[in-house]
């Protein structure tokens, strides 16, 4: 098998994963959907209680991380590759301080909105902390051609906070 | 054929347990997950024997209530989740499927062996669950009851999470290596068909498997910390739950069918010396099958309080299947029609399987016509319908396969006679356990209950004596299975006149598979003498 293969092979294999990431994301976008038709002025009174201003700060982060790692892949040259890692670390703590937020008052995951706004986040969250440590483990190892796998990867989570983001901050 | 130099194979490559742990050889990781999956049927297995047993009277047998209720859901769980679900792609699709397209090993060698890891992590977990504080919501863990009952729920959700990621990455490394290594000439629609059962049942594992994930999440979070989604008392719907489950437990049921039928469509042919029937039908069937399947969730809901709407239209779709199963299944009868049929143990349980699924499918439309199923659901007739189609389909299948390949894998031949033995011996005590329930079903007999009224009693007595005639030819099946093992390795390259690549390979085939990289010059099934083909 030739290099040139091997690395289609990965391309096919990283985009089949992308599609089962949505269909896991896919499940929590129609149980929202489905309960927030039943709740919306609950849910709209609920959602008043998230910082907007930390939320964007998240959307900025993550597609600030989406170019850094484009320019990466187009580069090869380390600081994209960091400038992606500081983007990660500042949407996880910005989201750090919303929940730090929502938590103070008492909003528990019981209620909900906030069930699904942990729960939604939260996942996304974790997946973004594995982006983090791919990216790092990039950057120390070395990259190639597989810095465009982690690309794919870091953009999908950009594209679904581009929708968690109306969804639960803004939408009212 | 004989006097052909025979390589070092990769049974005896290289030794020692660090040669088996640590392959990256899809051939070592199959005989791996084979006895894993063959253990887990076992426990099953033995799950099955004691409901049987339970019910060979009404109230207390063996086990009380709590017990009984524990021991379904556990042969249920073992048997769909570490049995049914992976059995065939695990076992006989990861040995033969790089074979089958001529190439070395599948497109993710240490991603495969890291997926048998995550697999043996996720039943870990799944049977500590088990011994410890146990599972008693049955296999679809419906809400509200599964957030309410205790027991080890939670432990159990995460040991299906972690074996949902194994199935993923196997389904992933399964598709991407049929997108990039098909042998040099071999196009699409010159794949042996068992790639395309394959090849589709990994499409339903990469996008219905992560839905399966996320209800177990939502599930393990509303046990945790009352998040409420499924809690009508706080605003959610348990209803919800099941439209969850089952859009992801349909679709698996072809997870679990497909490749099955996929084993079918290779075994027909070679035994009928004939070039398969309607080969482009039996690949579109397998799609649409897995296309259709997306879409039939809402049949196990009919009595659950769905729109009536909705309700025709998941009943007419699920009518719909039975299109590309029929298409399949006449297809197989035309590839045997005029076909120089000989009988050996793989074509036996073929046979066996065309029979059983066809009762089990033509069963499954009764359930998905919506008066007959206000009468019919949850009872006996849906596990006789389920076991037809699972048990007599996919295990039926299984064992073909197993037959078939066997002398493949192991470079052995078992005792063809003890091989016809066992199959009666199956086929006779599959029919009293199963064909039975139909009755009892039908009858009003409710499934999962404890106890019954006294009327059943014969019934669920033959039932149960059937269960023992299958548990005998099952463990004839290990023995002489086992016991091929200790012979000398004599198998032929090609002990049944096969023509699809994994049979132009020695017995057992050598850690390359291949001596040199295979090209693709004929059909699969091509049956005419070499000189009038091509």
């Amino acid at each position: 098998m030739t290099d040139g293969d091997s690395s289609e092979a990965a391309r096919i294999g990283m985009w089949l994963f992308l599609a089962a990431e949505i269909m896991l994301f896919g499940g929590l976008f129609v149980g929202f959907a489905l309960i927030r038709m039943r709740h919306e002025e609950a849910f709209a009174a609920a959602r008043l209680h998230l910082h907007r201003s930390l939320g964007f700060l998240c959307s900025l982060a993550m597609l600030s991380g989406s170019l850094s790692i484009a320019m990466a892949a187009e580069r090869a040259k380390r600081r994209f590759l960091v400038a992606t890692l500081l983007c990660g670390v500042v949407f996880l703590a910005a989201l750090g301080f919303d929940y730090a937020s929502v938590v103070a008052p008492g909003f528990r995951p019981s209620q909900l909105f906030f069930g699904f706004y942990f729960v939604m986040t939260g996942l996304h969250g974790l997946h973004v902390l594995g982006g983090i440590a791919v990216v790092a483990w990039l950057a120390v190892r070395g990259y190639g051609r597989r810095i465009e796998l982690a690309g794919l990867y870091w953009h999908m989570l950009t594209l679904l906070w581009i929708f968690l983001f109306p969804l639960l901050y803004l939408a009212a | 054929m004989a006097a052909r130099k025979r390589f070092p194979n990769y049974l005896n490559q290289s030794r020692g347990w660090r040669s088996w742990l640590l392959t990256t050889d899809h051939k070592r990781i199959a005989v791996m997950y084979l006895v894993a999956v063959l253990t887990a049927f076992l426990v099953g297995g033995i799950f099955a024997m004691l409901i049987r047993i339970e019910h060979l009277t009404p109230g207390q047998t063996i086990m009380t209530a709590e017990q009984y209720n524990r021991v379904f859901t556990m042969h249920g769980v073992v048997m769909v989740f570490l049995f049914v679900i992976p059995a065939i792609p695990v076992s006989l699709g990861n040995f033969v499927l790089p074979l089958m397209l001529g190439a070395k090993d599948l497109a993710f060698p240490r991603l495969n062996l890291a997926a048998f890891y995550v697999y043996l992590l996720g039943a870990l977990f799944t049977i500590t669950a088990m011994v410890t504080g146990g599972v008693d919501t049955g296999w679809t863990f419906y809400t509200p009851y599964s957030t309410t009952t205790h027991g080890s729920v939670g432990l159990m959700t995460m040991g299906l999470f972690i074996l949902g990621i194994s199935s993923v990455i196997t389904a992933i490394n399964f598709m991407v290596t049929i997108h990039q290594m098909r042998a040099p000439g071999m196009g699409w629609f010159e794949m042996p068909l068992f790639c395309w059962g394959i090849y589709a049942t990994s499409v339903i594992q990469v996008l219905a498997t992560p839905v399966l994930g996320i209800t177990l999440v939502l599930l393990l979070m509303e046990r945790v910390f009352q998040m409420g989604i499924f809690d009508s008392r706080l605003g959610g719907d348990p209803i919800l739950f099941q439209h969850f489950f089952w859009f992801y437990a349909h679709p698996v049921v072809y997870v679990m069918i497909l490749p099955g039928m996929a084993i079918i469509s290779e075994i027909i042919p070679t035994f009928s010396r004939k070039t398969i029937f309607g080969y482009k039908a039996i690949a579109y069937s397998t799609l649409a099958i897995a296309g259709i399947g997306f879409l039939v969730w809402g049949h196990h809901m009919f009595v659950a309080g769905q729109s009536e709407l909705a309700t025709v239209i998941f009943s007419l779709l699920t009518f719909l299947v039975a299109i590309p199963s029929g298409v399949k299944v006449f297809n197989w009868l035309a590839t045997m029609y005029r076909g120089s049929i000989s009988f050996e143990a793989p074509m036996l349980y073929a046979i066996v399987f065309i029979l059983l699924f066809g009762i089990g499918g033509l069963a499954g439309l009764f359930l998905g016509a919506l008066s007959v199923d206000v009468h019919l659901h949850d009872t006996y007739f849906v596990v006789a319908h389920f076991h037809f189609v699972m048990m007599g389909g996919t295990v039926m299948a299984f064992l073909g396969g197993l037959h078939y390949w066997w002398p493949k894998m192991t470079g052995r031949m078992y005792s063809e006679k003890a091989a016809r033995v066992a199959c009666a011996l199956i086929f006779v005590g599959f029919n009293m356990t199963f064909l039975t329930q139909f009755v009892l079903g039908s009858r009003g007999m409710p499934r999962r209950y404890y106890t019954y009224l006294n009327q059943f009693q014969p019934l669920h007595a033959f039932s149960t004596f059937g269960s023992w005639v299958l548990g005998l030819g099952l463990f004839v099946v290990l023995a002489y299975l086992l016991a091929s093992l200790r012979k000398p390795m004599d198998a032929p390259g090609n002990p049944w006149g096969g023509t699809t690549l994994e049979w132009t390979t020695q017995s057992p085939p050598l850690s390359e598979n291949f001596v040199e990289p295979p090209v693709a010059e004929r059909l699969p099934y091509d049956y005419r003498p070499a000189e009038t083909s091509a």
